[in-house]
């Protein structure tokens, strides 16, 4: 044989054979299901996506199926469009992405309903009762930014801030702290759910504590310490926390790391006039201020505030610190005038008897979603940590009704944020992977209901198993965050900062000073 | 078959292969046997600073593209299989032949195969830098492939400049991304051949005005990092433990473009050689002689393995094997081989991690309270202030179950991956109900092929008994950990972290063993003697050593007479302590005067210890308080 017509031989050979694998392969793609055995209950499946209300823009419910079995069928259909049919011998159940869109966009408003068939080891199939979803009417913002770090005590080696791209399962860094030693970000904000103003705050022993500010496609470093941050709807002023921070560790509780704040106060940031401002109201010398939240019309700043009872302000944790509880406060303002109204509480820490935190306002100004837990002011680390829901247009009454959401577990809900329509919710809990806190998102009807959480969906089901990384602080925000990477980190390094004085406010440090001594810095 | 004796297996050519068979075989056992890489591994964390990965976890993925990263995957991967000290020399042995290999074919060309040993240079510089337990896997992985490419370039017959080039470029470009540690020396190495080689000084000019220009682009096209950090990731600076480090990296990174360059400017002194030929001597005539001898090969190899074994004899740092191999031991709970090493560590080699590792062996074979001060001691020898991770296991083990886990969470954080710090924090989970959390540290660990069996056996546990009240040893640990949170006692590093304890369990037996000796470390001999009734919770048979020799010393100083329950002291203990007090006496005059006259010359007080045979009660508790305790006071 010539060796032409060898080559000429393997080559067809090599046809046969990818026909007769492409032929199995379609083979496969089409079962028969016959007369299936009706097991009479739905399928166990992680994570858990059953009979949640989702949106009509999320990524492939990817799941994993716990039962035997040696082949699997799920056929996902609704009212309109080609069902999406998967068939495959692994339980990982993976949808195909065009599909999946294709079917949640023609059924906004209606039921998913996902048939699942399982093959037994004696070649019979099995029907499990359907699994139901609701595609709702409205978009969830398509992307998700959040920090990503180990659950760290003492030490942190790796933590960034990520943005993920709810429609598919894209994540990109924003940035992550390998562009400054290692240092440590947190604490980003956005103005009104867009990226177009962005503030991450920096803590770096190299470089210094600064708020990385971005303003379109510029970028800034301020050269003061940004706590937790709201922008003002009008995108000219932010208003944060300065917060002196006393981290401590608990001997025997499930949750070993505690914070408290020694000392805190609010200020606002305003990017024109490039000064750092307060108001004697947000800065009471004998009162812990914190978590400040712009209504969404501008006209107040929620906040939250506690009373400061201990004698030793340089001590580092009172002795009966599980009394310290948060009161939600707000108080009025003019952006034209620069002006702050009086003080009102709305919701007092001596009517709930817990502490109240993180106050977030829906966008269109309705509901005022909080957390309240049993002491202190770090919610994610107190397990009696719950989400709250307010009315806040039931305010004619003088009552501002509340009420614990269904969605709490018996472990932390914290660190949650509203979409730009007002109709999701995302939030950090640690419900089902205990100390690994998980972002998940929430949908959120007309009336304020609150409906059972969905897991933030990964590609791979079991991606969370396995994963020691928590997730916290999720925002939703419209549109991807363009500035990245070196761009940010280039910042972060650079000495060219904006400098600005501080204030005179606080109980502790003098005016034009920062809060001096805090533990991270020591463990930096 | 005798064709293929004569064409295939020539004489010469099996001498030529046996040489570098041997020492590779030699090479594999060193490693092996005596540098032992389990140490490497189970340093991880503690001793040693460098990453582990295992397929399938996400460590690596989330960290951003920086150039080199691939080397440094292939490395952590690698170091992963040290866990098996011959899968672990098998890598090093391996790593050094390709590093020989690469060698030969960049130096053969330049010196014409005259100067062979240079062949081993680099492997014995590897086995060097791991004879002192410096692991820099990635910069010889990143040699090799560099090696490699040149390597290529030589096999291309690539006669023209402008294609040359490009191939540089290419292979260069892949260097830099994937292999930065050796890119600096790989276009040293190209400029030198493409200069002394192919005579072409232009091209060689551009290879190496191309390492300016390639981190540019790469970093422009790619990575998107820091300039400055760009550059000096070329320098291969990290990770680098200390000056011999330094000396061992670069010495193995340089060695081949010094080499090279020795090789190429060699003809420039051949005339000066050749003129000296001209006369020839004795020496001459030996040369001559020992050149055509059967006797140089053998004599020449034998050489090459002396020297190569004497290099790493020479150069290995024992202490810090001892140090590994007592960590070593500690965590795999073999107790009498860690007490046995621990004893032949000199006194001032012994760090506080030592002294933990040495107690916690003490308390585990029923010697602490009997031997503790044969060993040298520490008043910091139990626990410190700030955890480190040796203590990991002594307060998981002690009940202090918050605190070993705030240690084993700063492990994984620094460490990214950190096994056995997982497997704590999933039974830490387990112990405090916490199961889902277990579960994920146990999947994790699930996907490690060295604890694939030992997690996948606690999640079928878990299936069936999520809080595992039949296991014994989480029974045991769930007796003794405290449940009652108290932010001040349970952090300092008093006798109230034991207090705490035993208020928890009374029966706490390695609280209250690690609470007495922490009273005789620090000379609470009244503490001591008032938490001495606490014997009666324990089956002791009759009074330990030490808390023998602390009675009579907190007697003769104090002359009260202390209640021992019933129970009495040795006989030859009292008699031992009664010598002691007898040669003391002079001593402690001299002691006096040598406090005078030399307050800060510690030398003074061995001296004397010697010379009144103090020496005989190095192993008591009151050689401890007197004799170690004034010299930390002093």
């Amino acid at each position: 044989m010539t060796k032409r017509r060898r080559y000429i031989l393997l080559f067809a050979g090599l046809i046969i054979l990818a026909a007769c694998v492409l032929t199995q392969l379609a083979a496969g793609a089409k079962v028969t299901i016959g007369q299936p055995r009706p097991v009479g209950r739905p399928p166990r499946i992680r994570p858990d996506y059953q009979g949640a209300v989702i949106p009509p823009n999320i990524a492939p419910l990817n799941f994993l199926i716990q039962e035997e079995g040696s082949l699997y069928y799920v056929k996902i259909s609704s009212k309109q469009g080609k069902p999406v049919e998967v068939v495959t011998e692994s339980p990982k159940i993976l949808i195909p992405e065009g599909p999946w869109h294709r079917l949640l966009s023609m059924n906004r408003g209606a039921q998913l309903a996902f048939d699942v068939f399982v093959k037994d080891k004696n070649g019979r199939w099995n029907a499990f009762s359907t699994l139901t979803n609701t595609v709702a009417q409205e978009s969830i913002d398509n992307y998700l930014v959040y920090r990503k770090i180990h659950p760290a005590h003492g030490v942190w080696n790796d933590m960034g801030i990520y943005q993920r791209n709810l429609q598919t399962f894209d994540e990109t860094t924003i940035l992550d702290n390998s562009y400054f030693k290692r240092g440590c970000l947190n604490c980003h904000a956005f103005c009104s759910n867009r990226t177009d103003r962005m503030l991450i705050g920096i803590r770096s022993k190299k470089y210094g504590s600064s708020a990385i500010l971005t303003k379109d496609e510029t970028v800034a470093n301020i050269r003061t310490k940004f706590g937790y941050t709201t922008w003002h709807p009008s995108g000219r002023l932010a208003a944060y926390s300065i917060n002196y921070v006393g981290q401590f560790f608990h001997s025997a509780r499930d949750e070993v790391r505690d914070v408290i704040d020694l000392d805190s106060f609010v200020a606002y940031y305003s990017l024109d006039s490039r000064q750092v401002k307060t108001s004697p109201d947000l800065a009471r010398k004998g009162r812990l201020e914190t978590y400040p939240a712009w209504s969404p019309d501008g006209r107040y700043l929620y906040f939250c505030s506690a009373s400061i009872w201990w004698a030793d302000r340089k001590k580092m944790i009172p002795r009966n610190y599980h009394q310290i509880k948060y009161d939600l406060l707000r108080i009025s303002y003019d952006i034209n005038t620069d002006t702050w109204g009086t003080l009102e509480t709305v919701l007092s820490a001596h009517d709930t008897g817990l502490s109240v935190l993180e106050p977030r306002i829906s966008p269109d100004g309705r509901w005022l979603l909080f957390c309240m837990c049993s002491y202190g002011c770090f919610p994610v680390y107190q397990q009696t940590s719950d989400l709250y829901l307010m009315n806040l247009h039931a305010e004619q009454t003088g009552q501002y009704e509340y009420r614990r959401l269904d969605i709490n577990s018996d472990q932390s809900e914290s660190w949650h944020s509203w979409s730009s329509n007002s109709r999701w919710i995302a939030f950090s809990s640690k419900k089902d992977y205990g100390v690994f806190t998980r972002s998940y998102l929430s949908y959120v009807d007309a009336e304020g209901k609150v409906y059972k959480p969905l897991l933030m969906p990964q590609k791979d089901p079991e991606f969370y198993d396995a994963c020691l990384e928590t997730y916290s602080v999720p925002e939703l925000v419209t549109e991807p965050v363009k500035v990245q990477g070196e761009k940010l980190g280039r910042v972060v390094r650079s000495w060219r900062k904006i400098t600005v004085e501080m204030p005179i406010t606080m109980a502790t440090p003098e005016a034009g000073e920062e809060p001096g001594y805090e533990p991270w810095q020591q463990r930096e | 078959m005798v064709a293929v004796y004569k064409h295939g297996f020539s004489r010469q050519s099996l001498l030529a292969s046996a040489r570098p068979a041997l020492f590779f075989v030699l090479f594999f056992f060193l490693v092996c046997l005596w540098i032992d890489p389990k140490l490497i591994y189970h340093g991880h964390g503690q001793y040693l600073s460098y990453q582990i990965h295992v397929p399938g976890m996400r460590t690596f993925v989330d960290s951003p593209p920086f150039p080199g990263k691939a080397v440094e995957y292939l490395s952590a991967i690698l170091a992963h299989y040290y866990f098996y000290s011959w899968a672990g020399a098998l890598i090093i042995t391996l790593t050094a032949g390709l590093l020989s290999v690469g060698t030969d074919k960049f130096i053969t060309p330049m010196d014409g195969g005259r100067y062979w040993p240079l062949r081993f240079v680099p492997a014995v510089i590897l086995l060097m830098q791991y004879g002192r337990y410096y692991h820099y896997l990635a910069d010889s992985l990143s040699l090799s492939l560099g090696l490699l490419f040149l390597y290529l370039s030589i096999r291309i017959p690539l006669r023209s400049a402008v294609p040359r080039f490009a191939v540089f470029l290419v292979f260069s470009g892949v260097m830099y991304t994937m292999a930065v540690q050796a890119y600096l020396v790989f276009v040293i190495l190209w400029a030198i051949f493409e200069f002394f080689n192919r005579r072409n000084w232009r091209i060689g000019l551009l290879y190496l005005l191309s390492a300016v220009l390639i981190p540019l682009f790469a970093n422009m096209l790619f990575f998107n990092m820091d300039l400055f950090d760009a550059y000096r990731r070329m320098l291969s600076l990290e990770p680098i433990a200390d000056r011999g480090g330094l000396i061992l990296k670069f010495s193995l990174l340089f060695f081949l473009p010094i080499a090279g360059l020795s090789c190429a400017l060699r003809p420039f002194l051949a005339p000066k050689r050749e003129s000296e030929r001209a006369k020839p001597g004795r020496t001459w005539m030996f040369l001559q002689y020992y050149r055509q001898s059967r006797l140089r090969w053998p004599l020449e190899t034998l050489a090459l393995l002396i020297v190569t074994a004497g290099a790493l004899l020479l150069t290995c740092d024992r202490f810090a094997k001892i140090h590994l191999r007592i960590n070593y031991l500690a965590r795999n709970k073999m107790w009498n081989e860690l007490l046995r090493e621990a004893r032949r560590l000199p006194a001032k080699d012994y760090s506080v991690f030592v002294c933990n590792d040495v107690n916690r062996a003490l308390y585990h074979t029923a010697q602490l309270a009997y031997d503790m001060f044969s060993y040298p001691q520490h008043p910091s020898g139990l626990l410190s202030a700030t955890e480190r991770y040796s203590e990991l296991d002594t307060l998981y083990e002690l009940g202090h179950i918050n605190r070993a886990e705030d240690t084993a969470y700063g492990a994984l954080a620094l460490a990214d991956y950190y096994p056995t710090g997982l497997q704590k924090l999933a039974l830490i989970n387990i112990l405090k109900g916490q199961t889902d959390a277990a579960r994920t540290f146990l999947h994790a660990l699930s996907k490690d092929s060295l604890y694939k069996d030992w997690a996948e056996r606690y999640l079928d546990r878990l299936e069936t008994d999520p809080v595992l009240s039949a296991d014994e040893h989480i029974q045991h640990m769930r007796s003794v950990m405290l449940v009652e949170d108290n932010l001040r006692r349970a952090v300092t590093a008093t006798d109230d972290l034991y207090l705490i304890l035993l208020e928890k369990n009374r029966l706490n037996r390695m609280a209250f063993e690690y609470l007495m000796a922490w009273f005789l470390l620090n000379g609470h001999l009244e503490d001591f003697i008032r938490n001495l009734n606490r014997l009666d919770d324990f089956d002791y048979t009759d009074i330990p050593r030490h808390y023998a020799e602390a009675i009579l010393l907190y007697t003769g100083i104090t002359g009260r007479i202390v209640d021992l329950h019933g129970r009495k002291i040795n006989v030859q203990t009292v008699s031992r302590f009664a010598d002691f007090m007898q040669q003391s006496q002079s001593y402690k005059y001299h002691l006096q005067n040598a406090f005078k006259s030399a307050p800060n010359d510690s030398g003074d007080f061995d001296n004397l210890s010697n010379s009144y045979n103090l020496e005989d009660f190095k192993d008591t508790y009151y050689y401890y308080y007197f004799l170690v305790g004034l010299q930390q006071q002093k």
